[in-house]
């Protein structure tokens, strides 16, 4: 093989992006949509309803919690926010974190308990986006083996071109793979920072599973303790076997907490820690909205004199250098407006390694006479993991619609379906012509996308009439989010017709 | 199935020890040439590649997460853990790097070589670093 560095980038490139290439398309796809995870279960669970928070819910909620758990050992009250609308109080008997918890769901105006439907809600892209539901088996290593090939794709990449900036600028429409070509070009300059960064940091993420060994070496207990040693916690508690009454009127507490924390509805969850204990405190945390860091922000307080005890102390540069990244990955503090820039770049992302697979298909079927058993492969796996993620997607919120409420097991019943459907279209494409199978995939996931909110307002028309009396714009951007969805595959649908039509 | 493993492991060493000098080849190759039909000489070199690149590069980055612990415990007065930590993340780059010089080199054997030597390279300065200052606790 010549040493040419740019011809060797370009086979690097090449088959670094095709080996895990329908991997890394399926992580990116549902990676993208839990950018929107909390907006997506509020459309997920319509039984939570379009409210807004009342304005007593924290002392209202600690009534509640001391009549039903007076001796639970925690307290914990997670409450409403911008991007989420369910308040949960949850008691435990132990303050371990593996310890059985009851958790009551809230309805926010009237703190009457509601029981929303059994669901993973938008949680499930999340998980699903780093253990591709193969929790048991290894899932995580093959993410991050997809995100290191990933990443020498994103390298190699950028030494394919020969004139970095002509190339950017270069569009020819008049041949449609130069077209695609182009633009996977100017989708991939465009992505090259965030790419990076999203990959980088995944591997960061679970950097004591993939790289463990250093770790296990220097530690007593390996990898397991590693927390232990670099992280900063609050002090633990020592109870006092005796009693005393906490405060729970929050009213007080919450102007001291606001001299540290000023910006409005700055506490995400309240939790006491041995509540009816002289030696107990309420720990509350602040909402991740103000710091790049995925590391949670704590005061501890004084339950019976309402002052603030301790303050979590901030991370050493080790552990703040993954904290960082981990929170540059989940984007928990951006604004409405950066969220949809990074969800907008997600869905370059995804054009990118789509039309990477597409392009690697079509050059070579260009050039070649007698097809390879390859190509075959690489053609169906195409068509199956791009159109077939897609209307799995589609299958899971139907799923979340259709399934009765009262069915037992009923969120891994979802997941079930999410997995069948996409195995029916990866059967179904291998049945249906190449061309065909496209169109036909194509109208039924438009169909599908659609027909989604209409079914949505068959069901209960209440819940999206709700949501256009109280201005909950989240309920009614997901839904629009669906159509848009669907036009889009149908409008790709009509330019494949024209074009197969056009070609006989 | 097996005599395709046994092929592919021995086409793996031999390319990559006679991928440098195809001007003057050895009677040697040139039977083993006809021998195991080696006429796609092209996909050993990059199977030897890629393997040095994907295996040799992890053991690489593994061996820099080592080495990289006393130096940062020395020349930035870090605390084990913390070195420990910092030093298994910034391992991913010599990870990433690694795989991008094993395609780089001009021959297989050349990648295995840098490979290899950068490990021992990384090895021997933990060894020698690591006693001249106990690591902080």
């Amino acid at each position: 093989m010549k040493p040419d560095f740019r011809k060797t980038m370009i086979w690097l490139h090449t088959y670094s992006g095709l080996v895990f290439g329908w991997v890394i398309f399926t992580i990116w796809v549902t990676g993208t949509l839990s950018y929107y995870n909390d907006e997506i279960s509020q459309w997920m669970r319509p039984e939570l309803g379009s409210q807004p928070p009342a304005q007593q819910v924290v002392n209202r909620s600690l009534q509640e919690l001391s009549l039903r758990a007076s001796d639970a050992k925690q307290w914990r009250i997670s409450l409403p926010s911008d991007r989420s609308n369910r308040l949960r109080i949850t008691w435990s008997d132990s303050l371990e974190r593996r310890a059985k918890r009851h958790s009551v769901t809230l309805n926010s105006q009237t703190l009457a308990p509601i029981e929303p439907r059994e669901t993973q809600g938008g949680n499930f892209f999340r998980a699903f986006h780093y253990t591709l539901e193969l929790r048991n088996y290894g899932g995580r290593y093959f993410a991050g083996a997809a995100a290191m090939f990933m990443l020498v794709a994103i390298f190699s990449g950028i030494f394919t071109h020969r004139r970095f900036f002509r190339d950017f600028f270069t569009l020819r429409f008049k041949k449609t793979l130069k077209a695609v070509t182009d633009l996977h070009a100017i989708a991939g300059v465009i992505t090259i920072p965030f790419c990076f960064i999203l990959s980088f940091s995944a591997l960061l993420i679970y950097i004591s599973s993939y790289m463990p060994w250093s770790m296990e070496y220097h530690f007593d207990n390996g990898r397991r303790d590693i927390d232990k040693h670099i992280s900063t916690r609050l002090s633990p508690v020592k109870p006092a076997n005796e009693l005393a009454i906490p405060i729970t009127n929050f009213d007080h507490i919450e102007k001291t907490i606001q001299t540290v924390w000023p910006e409005k509805g700055a506490i995400s969850r309240i939790s006491y820690q041995y509540p009816y204990d002289a030696n107990g405190r309420i720990v509350v945390t602040r909402q991740p909205l103000l710091s790049l860091s995925n590391k949670s922000e704590q005061l501890a307080i004084n339950p019976h004199t309402g002052q603030i005890i301790e303050e979590i102390k901030p991370e050493r540069v080790a552990r703040m250098v993954r904290r960082v990244f981990y929170g540059l990955h989940e984007a928990r503090f951006a604004s409405p407006i950066l969220r949809s820039l990074l969800f907008f770049m997600g869905l370059a992302s995804t054009f990118l390694i789509a039309s990477g697979l597409i392009i690697w298909l079509n050059k070579r079927l260009e050039k070649v006479k007698k097809r390879h058993l390859g190509h075959t492969i690489v053609e169906r796996l195409n068509i199956s993991t791009i159109m077939g993620l897609i209307i799995a997607i589609a299958g899971y919120f139907y799923a979340n619609r259709l399934i009765p409420i009262t069915t037992t097991d009923r969120s891994e019943l979802e997941i079930n379906v999410f997995l069948i459907t996409w195995l029916c279209v990866a059967i179904y494409t291998l049945v249906r012509s190449v061309k065909r199978a496209w169109q036909e995939l194509l109208l039924i996931a438009g169909a599908g996308y659609l027909l989604l909110p209409v079914l949505d307002f068959i069901i209960n028309k209440q819940w999206l009439l709700q949501a256009w009396s109280n201005r909950n714009l989240i309920y009614i951007s997901v839904e629009s989010a669906m159509l848009i969805t669907g036009m889009i595959c149908l409008v790709f649908y009509g330019w494949l017709k024209r074009r197969n039509n056009h070609v006989k | 199935m097996q005599s395709v493993i046994i092929r592919v492991s021995v086409g793996v060493c031999f390319s990559s020890a006679n991928s440098g000098s195809h001007t003057q080849t050895s009677w040697v190759y040139k039977e083993f040439y006809i021998f195991m039909n080696l006429h796609n000489h092209y996909i050993f070199s990059m199977t030897s590649r890629v393997i040095a690149a994907v295996i040799g590069g992890y053991g690489c980055a593994v061996a820099s997460s080592f080495a990289l612990v006393p130096w940062l415990n020395i020349a930035f007065d870090m605390q084990k853990p913390d070195a420990v930590y910092l030093a298994t993340m910034l391992s991913y780059l010599f990870y990433l790097g690694a795989i991008i010089w094993c395609f780089c080199q001009k021959t297989a054997l050349l990648a295995w070589r840098d490979i290899i030597m950068s490990s021992l390279f990384f090895s021997l300065f933990y060894l020698l670093a690591t006693p001249t200052k106990e690591l902080v606790a």
